[in-house]
């Protein structure tokens, strides 16, 4: 009498055992996904700046990993959960150490391309000093100016004594550590270089140098300490932990938020890095007073903290990307008749190959809009002098009702969503801040425009988030409509994430938590189904992170009963591929390239139906768990085939991308790489399929010869086996 | 909350939203709502008003209270705070109105059920405070009943019973509900359909998920001999019920089960959709009752015939209202809605003969008041009730001096004279009736009985500065306490609807005396309107002596009323 889903059914009954599957480990795999990073700025193709990019992109990552992940690990073992949850995954200290053997050998890998890289931007006239002995004649007269201008009065040295206790060292700050004698006594001292810019440049003779400021403190460190002999110099870096819980009682999310910030800074060491060997006396002397161990410490063999690379910026055009062409379609128009364009089709773009001033612009335009009633927003991350929210401040002025939900939990943004959120307030704007053991990880807009007295909604749906900066390094799917099902299942979402409404019936769309998962189980199941029927069964997936226990067994199933899947995951992913009788129907391949790729796109065969999907949830457990997340099919046939092409273009891809083989993730084959402009084509490719032939032009009418282009490169690639491999899943 | 957009008569649904927050717990257990579901209301509905304020919606909206708060003791406290924090004016809906409007939604939701009124059809609307229960056959209403066994309520009552236990403690509340209903319908009824509507049906479809808009006995049956079995968090687990749906899902199985039992039904149709979508639509007017008024006007004859009511009377004294009600209409200028009333006070206005003939307009006026027809007001039940009371000359109407301006009304209008003095008040009136005495005792000669009667009246009055209009002698002997009574009871009606019952009252007097007899021997009349006096021209069989009596007794209202004479000619139908 009760109907029960049989595929859930089904499930229950074939339930596999964690135990008897292979997983990769989840902190093991992103630094798997970090060393592909790393390897971009090793990269021939990428232009010189760019790769000192990389450089910092992995040295940042690397630091919120330790802040977050490491800190979360050192939390179980001190928590006593010392033994291991899942056969196949190492026990806690086990994985701490394998965490620290891998993090040194990346490091060792990253200072020594820095190194080659320093080589070859001297030959260029681009000079890294990396000791304080490089700062020869050239240029010390320059540097002492650094030195009495900038340096000296900013930073305070502290020679630690019974009157002068050790200072408190915040988070990720460079400090230099040093020993002094006087009068046969030993004394510590410590300089934090805080409130100082850590990289100066100097134009001498052509030639830039590039010295970092404790460079510069270390040549002039006997003015500081003149009557102490100084017998040793080492730069030290500490990380702290920063993950925050908040407690479930918190009355108010926003001072609660506001005050665990502050504690961040605070956090408990997770990581030390140093320059070069500390002895073991002053070791032991930092140990007391930081509190850490000795498998917390990282060596550096050059420059600690490359991060500080991203600050660069030096204006050398040949050693950057070129100019990047972003493309709109030519039926769209930036003013209110972009509302009639939306009813009359939905309108699909890709970021960075689109613009995404479409979307601010579209906000700007319903501001002004005399028809629009209501805006309504969710924000996550956003950026400075953001466009989008100067024009809903604007729309409250003007009296239209604009609600804003913000995540104030957005990891590393909270203090900029504070800011933003008291903005909004004083404007007029209805602010609330999501939900306090959830994280707000939808992107949505909603536009409630009153039309001959009949209410239109405009929703535009995403996989990014508002920030115009970020949009223009990562890629992402923007979907506009005006469909009646999907705004009316956008606003229910709305009323729920305001705490107007319980309800939520969605027609369309799947919301997490809780929701996602079963309807994914769901569609794999379906083709698990028609796989063991004999039928095509093919999966297709998009994501960042692929960590979820249960769908990872799902998937392993589905890989058992002959599905074919292919999955393109750009970071984490715990599934092992390839393996006889367990997954030797899945491949899974990684792409790291000048965009960072973001958007969450599936495709299930469905018998022919062919469901795609955009999401912005990864297939990780928080994501399903803890995260207010969506998931839409895309049912418009135009759009559709735009996400199948992002997925093709994915997937032969062999220039930006690397192919998990059991544990270890694969670069193609050198010898086979293409030309130079490899990188290039992908994105051409990208935009040819995505601007098309005859809708779309671009912005100053040069696609025509860019499409030629395109299409010729296109035909004079040769693919490798492994690709053939991956295209035919969907060639058959 | 329900908003819709209305283009033409086409509803289209904008938003729809829900927060739950259980005030019948309260209600139902303490009596009030508390102080803390008062703050959690008002947090509730700033959302909703921030949705009236994003469409502008404040010049149309309804919010209507249920059970939850109309049964509280401080209800007028609960809508007033709503009101000063929120804006939001709520109002109380009546149980008649609540059912009706669900009724309709339902209707509207399953169009086959009209067939079904006469078929014979149980509708039952299941929330957290009430049962209501309506029985339709040949397009009658048979019965309408609200019974206090929500499913919410039946918690509370039985909250302090251990769980294991709590489900025989349910059975047997609602099988004492079920025996209620037996002894009030109609015995042997057969019931064919039966449909529901109400909160408890979302708790059904979440565990059943039945495909179809209808559940089958059986799958109650089963499900609830599975629940008895497990404990509140099995059950949880096991259907994936919200906390509050759990709670309430063992007593709604039983009431289910037991109507169902009742009605001898093998399964039930339902809709999904939402109270909230069915007010929308009957307060935009989107949906009407068509046939409402028939429905209604065959369950008066029903009613009267439960009540055992003299048919051929009660028929000739409603065609003769109805005949007097179209041809006076230049001078009561009412409408159709008053035509009804009249219509509906005539057909019963001798219902309670079957408890006692001496008060019998007591207690037709008593069986009346309890009329609960869905679709019907309240206050069209009452002022049924009065005019039927009315119907009869001993409950006269008397005019006091003390009384505020309100009760004077009546000389008010009839003088046409405002800001009078109160001495002036009673000097018109009876000189009114002096004259109309003459007029009377003009034509019926010998008959000297209403001179006297004016002069008691006036001594009375002159002592007492008491008007009790013509025939005292009646009401002094057993009246004065019922024209008490019946002035109180018109108290609580504006000047305007006051005045209305004045009107039909004094038709309906007569109409009753040209059938005093109860004979019918007059078969028809005419309307003459003169200048200052009507004349009604009849037709009898034989002379009508009775109907002349009570003709100038029962006259004397509608002069008063009217300030118009009226007078009774009548030729013999010779054959």
């Amino acid at each position: 009498m009760l109907k029960v889903n049989p595929n859930l059914q089904k499930k229950s009954s074939e339930f596999l055992n964690i135990n008897s599957y292979p997983f990769i480990n989840r902190e093991i795999s992103w630094l798997y996904f970090n060393e592909r990073v790393l390897s971009k700025a090793d990269s021939q193709n990428v232009p010189l700046l760019e790769r000192l990019k990389f450089l910092s992109i992995f040295s940042s990552n690397l630091d919120e990993f330790y802040m977050i992940r490491v800190a979360g690990v050192k939390e179980v073992i001190d928590a006593g959960y010392v033994s291991k949850s899942i056969v196949n995954e190492p026990a806690p200290p086990e994985l701490l150490q394998l965490i620290n053997r891998l993090a040194q050998q990346l490091i060792d890998k990253q200072q020594n391309i820095f190194l080659k890289l320093v080589k070859t931007f001297k030959s260029k006239k681009i000079v890294f000093i990396l000791t304080p002995d490089e700062i020869d004649s050239d240029i010390i007269d320059l540097a002492e100016e650094i030195w009495l201008q900038e340096i000296m009065p900013a930073i305070s040295p502290v020679i630690i004594g019974p009157a002068k206790p050790f200072p408190f060292v915040y988070n990720k700050l460079v400090s230099i550590f040093a020993e002094l004698h006087k009068g046969g006594n030993k004394y510590y001292a410590i300089i934090v270089l805080e409130n100082l810019k850590r990289i100066y440049k100097i134009n001498y003779n052509n030639t830039l140098y590039i010295i970092f400021a404790e460079n510069i403190i270390l040549k002039f460190i006997n003015r500081i300490f003149s009557s102490y002999t100084i017998q040793n110099t080492n730069i030290i870096r500490i990380t702290r932990n920063a993950d925050f819980d908040i407690a479930e009682d918190a009355e108010d999310l926003l001072e609660t938020i506001e005050f665990e910030l502050s504690k961040r800074k605070k956090g408990d060491v997770v990581r030390v890095e140093t320059n070069s060997v500390l002895d073991l006396n002053a070791m032991s002397f930092l140990k007391s007073k930081l509190n850490f161990s000795g498998t917390d410490v990282l060596n550096i063999k050059y420059t600690i903290d490359l991060s500080c690379l991203s600050e660069l910026n030096i204006n050398r055009k040949q050693f950057l990307y070129k100019p990047f062409k972003q493309y709109f379609p030519s039926d769209i128009h930036l003013n209110s008749s972009i509302f009639k364009r939306i009813k009359n089709k939905d309108i699909i773009l890709y970021r960075p190959y689109n613009s995404f001033c479409i979307i601010s612009k579209l906000v700007e335009i319903a501001s002004n809009d005399i028809n629009v009633i209501a805006i309504k927003m969710t924000l996550y991350r956003t950026n400075k002098d953001s466009s989008i929210i100067k024009s809903l401040i604007n729309a409250a002025k003007k009296g239209k009702q604009v609600s804003i939900i913000i995540e104030l939990k957005a990891r590393f943004d909270e203090e900029k969503n504070i800011e933003w959120s008291k903005v909004l307030e004083d404007a007029g704007c209805i602010v609330t801040y999501g939900f306090l053991e959830l994280k707000l990880h939808t992107k949505n807009l909603l536009i409630v425009r009153k039309e001959n007295k009949k209410i239109v909604r405009y929703c535009h749906i995403s996989t990014g988030n508002y920030n115009e900066i970020t949009a223009n390094i990562y890629t992402d799917v923007d979907y506009l409509t005006a469909g009646e099902q999907i705004g009316s299942d956008i606003s229910n979402l709305f009323n729920s994430l305001m705490g107007y409404s319980e309800f939520g019936n969605y027609k369309r769309i799947t919301v997490s938590p809780g929701m996602i998962r079963n309807r994914l189980i769901e569609l794999i199941d379906g083709e698990i189904i028609n796989a063991h029927k004999g039928l095509n069964a093919k999966i297709a997936v998009k994501v960042n992170a692929l960590t979820d226990k249960k769908i990872i067994l799902k998937l392993y199933e589905a890989s058992r009963a002959g599905v074919k899947i292919i999955m393109v995951i750009r970071g984490i992913c715990c599934l092992v591929p390839g393996i006889k009788n367990i997954s030797e129907n899945i491949i899974v391949k990684s792409m790291v390239g000048r965009f960072l790729e973001h958007p969450r796109i599936l495709y299930f065969y469905a018998g022919g139906e062919e469901k795609t999907f955009i999401s912005t949830a990864d297939w990780m457990e928080r994501n399903m768990d803890k995260r207010i997340e969506l998931l839409l099919e895309i049912k418009d046939a135009d759009a559709k085939e735009k996400l199948m092409t992002i997925l093709d273009c994915n997937m032969r891809d062999n220039y930006n991308s690397w192919v998990l083989q059991q544990e270890r993730y694969v670069k193609y084959d050198r010898a086979a790489a293409r030309n130079d402009k490899q990188d290039e084509l992908h994105n051409k490719i990208a935009e040819f399929y995505l601007t098309g032939i005859n809708k779309y032009s671009s912005i100053d009418g040069g696609i025509a010869n860019d499409r030629k282009e395109a299409e010729e490169k296109e035909k004079t690639v040769n693919y490798f086996d492994c690709q053939n491999k991956l295209g035919e899943i969907f060639k058959n | 909350m329900h908003i819709s957009e209305y283009s033409g008569k086409k509803e289209r649904t904008i938003e729809y939203l829900v927060k739950s927050l259980p005030l019948g717990k309260d209600t139902f257990s303490h009596g009030y709502i508390s102080l803390d579901n008062i703050y959690k209301s008002v947090k509730i509905l700033e959302g909703f008003a921030k949705k009236l304020d994003e469409y502008d919606l404040w010049k149309s909206y309804k919010a209507l209270c249920t059970s939850g708060v109309r049964e509280a003791l401080n209800k007028y406290f609960f809508i007033d705070y709503i009101k000063n924090n929120t804006g939001i004016e709520l109002e109380i809906l009546e149980p008649s109105d609540e059912i009706y409007l669900k009724y309709l939604g339902v209707k509207q939701a399953i169009p086959k059920i009209s067939a079904y009124e006469e078929d014979g059809i149980l509708f039952t609307n299941i929330s957290s405070g009430n049962i209501f229960i309506n029985i339709l056959k040949k397009d009658k209403l048979m019965l309408s009943e609200a019974f206090p066994y929500g499913n919410l309520r039946l918690t509370q009552i039985f909250k302090d019973i251990p769980y294991q236990k709590q489900h025989k403690a349910y059975e047997q509340d609602i099988n004492k509900m079920v025996l209620t209903l037996k002894n009030i319908s109609v015995k042997k009824i057969s019931i064919r359909h039966m449909i529901s509507s109400g909160s408890s049906i979302a708790v059904l479809t979440d565990m059943l998920k039945p495909n179809k808009d209808a559940i089958d006995r059986k799958d109650l049956e089963s499900a609830y001999s599975q629940i008895k079995e497990l404990n509140f968090y099995e059950i949880t687990e096991k259907f994936k019920l919200r906390e509050q749906q759990v709670e309430i899902l063992i007593p709604t199985l039983i009431t289910y089960l037991k109507i169902m039992d009742f009605a001898k039904v093998k399964k039930f149709l339902f809709t999904r959709n939402s109270f909230p979508y069915s007010m929308s639509l009957f307060y935009s007017r989107t949906i009407k009752d068509a046939d409402l008024q028939n429905r209604f006007k065959n369950t008066l004859y029903h009613i009267g015939e439960k009540y055992s009511y003299d048919k051929n009377h009660s028929k000739t004294v409603t065609k003769f209202a109805l005949k007097l009600f179209d041809n006076l209409k230049t001078i009561h200028s009412l409408k159709q809605k008053e035509r009804k009333l009249l219509e509906a006070a005539a057909v019963l206005h001798d219902i309670g003969y079957m408890i006692e003939a001496k008060n019998h307009e007591q207690h037709s006026f008593n069986i009346i008041k309890t009329i609960d027809f869905p679709g019907i007001s309240k206050e069209f039940i009452d002022m049924t009730a009065l005019i039927v009371l009315m119907h009869r000359e001993k409950q006269e109407i008397y005019q006091n001096a003390e009384h505020d301006d309100d009760n004077n009304y009546l000389t008010d209008k009839l003088t046409g004279a405002k800001n009078k003095n109160q001495n002036d008040y009673y000097k018109k009136p009876v000189l009114d009736n002096q004259n109309q005495s003459v007029n009377n005792a003009n034509i019926f000669g010998n008959r000297n009985i209403n001179k006297n009667n004016n002069n008691y009246h006036q001594n009375y009055k002159n002592n007492f500065g008491y008007n009790f209009g013509d025939y005292y002698w009646d009401s002094r002997a057993i009246g004065i306490v019922n024209a008490d009574n019946t002035n109180n009871l018109l108290s609580n009606f504006s000047i305007e609807k006051k005045l209305i019952i004045y009107k039909l009252a004094s038709i309906l007097r007569i109409a009753d005396s040209m059938d005093a007899s109860h004979s019918q021997f007059i078969d028809d009349f005419s309307v003459i309107i003169d200048s200052n006096c009507i004349i009604i021209k009849s037709l009898a069989k034989k002379y009508p002596y009775l109907e002349y009596l009570s003709f100038y007794q029962k006259s004397n209202l509608f002069k008063l009323t009217f300030g118009v004479n009226i007078e009774f000619e009548t030729d013999i139908d010779f054959q």
